[in-house]
C-alpha cells in the first residue's frame, strides 16, 4: 500500500436490497448476477437462503452477505482503508441506542419535510448491553486483507439526538440559572456515554485487533459553545486506548468552529470532512474555483500534524464527479497543504442515501482520480 | 393576577397524520381522504387548545414543512437545499430569489384550516416576519437588500390580507429567529415597523405579537421597544435566561415568557415555573403575566407536544 492519498470510505452504504422482507425471483436474480460480478463467494447458499425467505427468516446471515457485498465491492472499486458499509446497521443513532440500557425511543420527531426519527430519551445512567460493533468488524477482518476502519458513533452526537430527561431532572431547579443547568446536565450526559458506552467498545475492538476507529460527530459544530465538551468527550473515551483515532464531521456551517479546541483532542490523528456538497463543478485549483475547500487553508494554519479525510464526492446527489474534478479538488488540496501524506482521500460522508450503483461509480472515479495522480 | 398562555408555530403531528402525509405524497391515498384525516387532526387539537383555556387558539400550522415554506410559492422564489435549523437537528429548505417576488395567487390561506380557525372568536395566526424571511433566504436577483424586501412586503401584505379577510382572527403571531439568534441592525427594525404598520392598516383591533426564538443576541434586546407591536415574546429556554432577563428589563410592551421549552421531553414541573415567573416578575414587574412555549413544539414527538400544553392549562388556572 503506498502511502499518500489513501483512499477510503466515510461510513454505510444503502442497506443492500437483500435486506428487504419481500423479493420477486428476478430481484434475487439480480442479487445473485451483482454478487458473481463481485467475486462474492457461496451465491448458491445465498440463494437458496432468499428463496427460502431471506432476511424475515435469516437475518443473520443477509447481513453477513450484504456485509461481505460490501466489502467486495470496495476491494474491487480499489479503495485503500474500507469496512462493511455498515450493512447491520440500520442508522447511526437508532442502531447503537438499541444497545444502550437508559435510553428509549419516545417518539418520532421531525427532520426535515416529512422526515422524521425516532428519538430517544434517556431516562437513567447509560449502560452498555453489549458491544455493538465487535461482531461486525470480526467479520471484516476476516474477510479481508485491506485496512480496516471502523466508524462509531460519537458521545457527543448520541447526546445531542437524545432528549436528556434523566440528567435534566437532576440539574435544573440546582444553579438558579436555566442555561448553565441544561448545560451541566448535557456535559455529565455526554462524558457519561463517553466514558460507559464509547470507550467500552472501543476497548473491545482494540483487544481484538481493532487499528484505525472512526468517531462520528456529525452534530460537533452544531452548537458552537459546546464544541470543547465535543473534545471532552472524545478524550475521556480514548485516552490510553492505543489505536489511531480520526473524527468525522459534516454538513458543519463552519468547520473553523472546531478550532483551536479540536487540537485539544489527545489522540485525534485525522480530521474527515464534507467539502465536495459546497464546492463548485468547474474544472481548477485555483482559489476562486475550489471555494468549498477554502477551510483548507485555516486547516494548514491551525495544524501542521492533523491528518485530512478530504471529502470529494458529494453524497446527497446522483451527479457521477468526473475524475478530472475530483483530481483538482484532490490537487488543490496538496498545493494547500503541501504534504499528500497527511492527505486521504473519502467522499463527503456515508453514502447511505445513494444507491449502489451511483456509490460504486463514485468510488471508482474517486479511485481513478488518486491514482493518476499518484502516476503523475 | 392571573396568568394567561398562548402558543405559537408548527406543532408537530400525530404518527396516523405523518402515516396520512406520507401515502398522500406516495399517491396511496385520495386528495378527500388526506384532507379528511388533516380535518381530523385539525379539529381535534382546536378542541384541545380550547380546553386547555388558551388566550388565542390556533390550528397547529399542521400543512407547514417549515416556516419558509410557503412563500417559495410566490412568484420568483424557488426551493433550495436543506439548511439547518439554526442549533437544533431539523432543518429548512432554504428559499432561493431567483427573480423579482411577486404574488401570482393567494398562498398563505391554503396553509391554514380556515374552516375551524374562522368559527373561533379569538383565532391566531402564525408566520415567520418578513426580515428573517429574507435572512434565512439566498438572494440570487435583487442588488438592494431594500428593494428585496419592499418587493416581498408587497407579495405577503396582498397575501396576508386575503387571509385576514377570510378568516378574520385575532391575533397575528409573528415568528423572529432572526432578532433573537442575529446581531440585527437599527434600520431593520424600522423595517420591520413598516410591514407592522400595514398589517394593522388590514383590521385595526388585531393584535401583533412577535417571538423571538433563539434568542443569543442578548445585547440588542433593548432595541426593541421600538417595534410597534402589542406583546413580545422571548424565548427563555435556548440562550441565557439571566442575560435575556436583564436585557428586556424596561421594555414597555407586554412580554410573553417563552417559559415552556420546545426542545426538551422533560415536561415542566408547574411548582418550578410558579416560582420563576415569580422570580422572573420581581425583576420585570410585567402587568400581564403570559406563559408561552419557547419555539416551535415540533421539534418534541406529538404526545410530549401535548403534555407541555398541559401544562398551560394547569398554569391557566392558578393566580400569582
Amino acid at each position: 500500500m503506498s502511502d499518500f492519498l489513501l483512499t477510503q470510505e466515510i461510513g454505510s452504504l444503502a442497506r443492500h436490497s437483500m435486506l428487504k422482507e419481500k423479493l420477486s425471483k428476478e430481484e434475487i436474480d439480480e442479487i445473485i448476477n451483482e454478487g458473481k460480478d463481485l467475486g462474492v463467494e457461496n451465491l448458491e447458499y445465498l440463494k437458496d437462503l432468499l428463496l427460502k425467505g431471506g432476511y424475515k427468516l435469516f437475518p443473520k446471515e443477509m447481513e453477513n452477505f450484504a456485509s461481505l457485498y460490501a466489502i467486495k465491492l470496495f476491494e474491487k472499486v480499489g479503495l485503500d482503508i474500507i469496512f462493511n458499509g455498515e450493512q447491520p446497521r440500520m442508522e447511526m443513532y437508532q442502531y447503537p441506542i438499541l444497545f444502550i440500557e437508559g435510553i428509549k425511543p419516545v417518539g418520532y420527531v421531525r427532520v426535515f419535510d416529512i422526515q422524521y426519527f425516532l428519538k430517544g430519551e434517556i431516562q437513567d445512567v447509560p449502560k452498555l448491553k453489549k458491544p455493538y460493533h465487535l461482531e461486525e468488524f470480526l467479520f471484516v477482518k476476516s474477510h479481508t486483507k485491506k485496512k480496516i476502519k471502523i466508524p462509531i458513533t460519537g458521545p457527543y452526537t448520541l447526546a445531542d439526538w437524545s432528549f436528556n430527561l434523566y440528567y435534566q431532572r437532576k440539574w435544573i431547579g440546582k444553579l438558579n440559572n436555566y442555561y448553565k443547568e441544561k448545560y451541566e446536565a448535557k456535559r455529565e450526559f455526554t462524558l457519561d456515554l463517553a466514558k460507559n458506552i464509547i470507550r467500552e467498545n472501543i476497548k473491545v475492538l482494540v483487544e481484538n485487533g481493532a487499528e484505525i476507529i472512526q468517531i462520528d460527530e456529525p452534530a460537533a459544530t452544531t452548537i458552537p459553545e459546546e464544541v470543547p465538551l465535543v473534545v471532552e468527550a472524545f478524550n475521556e473515551a480514548t485516552k490510553g486506548i492505543n489505536c489511531k483515532f480520526t473524527m468525522h464531521v459534516c454538513f458543519s456551517k463552519d468547520y473553523k468552529l472546531l478550532f483551536p479546541h479540536i487540537l485539544e483532542a489527545k489522540n485525534l490523528k485525522q480530521l474527515a470532512l464534507e467539502f465536495a456538497n459546497r464546492d463548485k463543478k468547474e474544472l481548477g485549483i485555483d482559489d476562486n474555483i475550489r471555494k468549498g475547500y477554502s477551510f483548507l487553508k485555516d486547516f494548514s494554519e491551525y495544524s501542521d500534524k492533523l491528518e485530512i479525510g478530504l471529502g470529494v464526492v458529494d453524497v446527497h446527489v446522483d451527479y457521477i464527479e468526473p475524475v478530472e474534478l475530483i483530481k483538482d479538488r484532490i490537487s488543490y488540496a496538496i498545493k494547500v497543504l503541501k504534504d499528500p501524506e497527511r492527505i486521504f482521500v473519502n467522499p463527503d460522508c456515508g453514502l447511505r442515501t445513494r444507491s449502489w450503483k451511483i456509490a460504486r461509480a463514485k468510488l471508482e472515479n474517486m479511485v481513478k482520480a488518486v491514482r493518476f495522480l499518484k502516476q503523475s | 393576577m392571573k396568568i394567561t398562555t398562548y402558543l405559537f408555530g408548527i406543532f408537530p403531528k400525530s404518527d396516523e397524520l405523518r402515516k396520512n402525509f406520507r401515502e398522500f405524497i406516495k399517491g396511496k391515498i385520495s386528495k378527500e381522504e388526506f384532507e379528511q384525516n388533516l380535518k381530523k387532526e385539525y379539529d381535534f387539537l382546536i378542541e384541545f387548545f380550547e380546553s386547555c383555556k388558551l388566550s388565542y387558539i390556533y390550528d397547529g400550522m399542521l400543512k407547514w414543512f417549515d416556516l419558509l415554506r410557503p412563500f417559495t410559492n410566490y412568484k420568483g422564489i424557488e426551493l433550495g437545499t436543506l439548511i439547518r435549523w439554526f442549533e437544533t437537528n431539523s432543518f429548512y429548505r432554504m428559499p432561493i430569489i431567483k427573480s423579482k417576488i411577486e404574488l401570482e395567487k393567494p398562498v398563505l390561506i391554503n396553509y391554514f384550516y380556515v374552516e375551524g380557525l374562522k368559527k373561533s372568536n379569538k383565532s391566531s395566526l402564525t408566520f415567520i416576519d418578513p426580515l428573517s424571511f429574507i435572512k434565512l433566504s439566498e438572494n440570487e436577483y435583487y442588488k438592494n437588500e431594500k428593494e428585496l424586501f419592499y418587493d416581498f412586503l408587497n407579495a405577503l401584505l396582498k397575501d396576508i390580507k386575503i387571509t385576514i379577510d377570510e378568516i378574520n382572527p385575532n391575533l397575528i403571531s409573528l415568528i423572529s429567529p432572526y432578532l433573537g439568534y442575529y446581531d440585527f441592525k437599527e434600520e431593520e427594525i424600522e423595517l420591520l415597523n413598516e410591514f407592522i404598520n400595514k398589517l394593522k392598516e388590514i383590521k385595526k383591533e388585531i393584535k401583533i405579537s412577535i417571538n423571538l426564538c433563539f434568542i443569543k443576541n442578548f445585547n440588542k434586546l433593548k432595541k426593541l421597544r421600538k417595534l410597534n407591536v402589542d406583546m413580545i415574546g422571548v424565548d427563555l429556554c435556548y440562550g441565557d435566561r439571566e442575560e435575556i432577563i436583564k436585557n428586556i428589563q424596561g421594555i414597555n410592551k407586554q412580554i410573553a415568557l417563552g417559559l415552556i421549552d420546545s426542545n426538551i421531553s422533560l415536561i415542566e414541573d408547574v411548582n418550578y415555573l410558579l416560582n420563576e415567573i415569580k422570580r422572573i416578575n420581581e425583576i420585570l414587574k410585567l402587568n400581564n403575566i403570559i406563559i408561552t412555549n419557547s419555539s416551535d413544539l415540533d421539534l418534541l414527538p406529538f404526545n410530549i407536544a401535548l403534555e407541555k400544553v398541559k401544562v398551560l392549562r394547569s398554569l391557566n388556572e392558578i393566580q400569582v
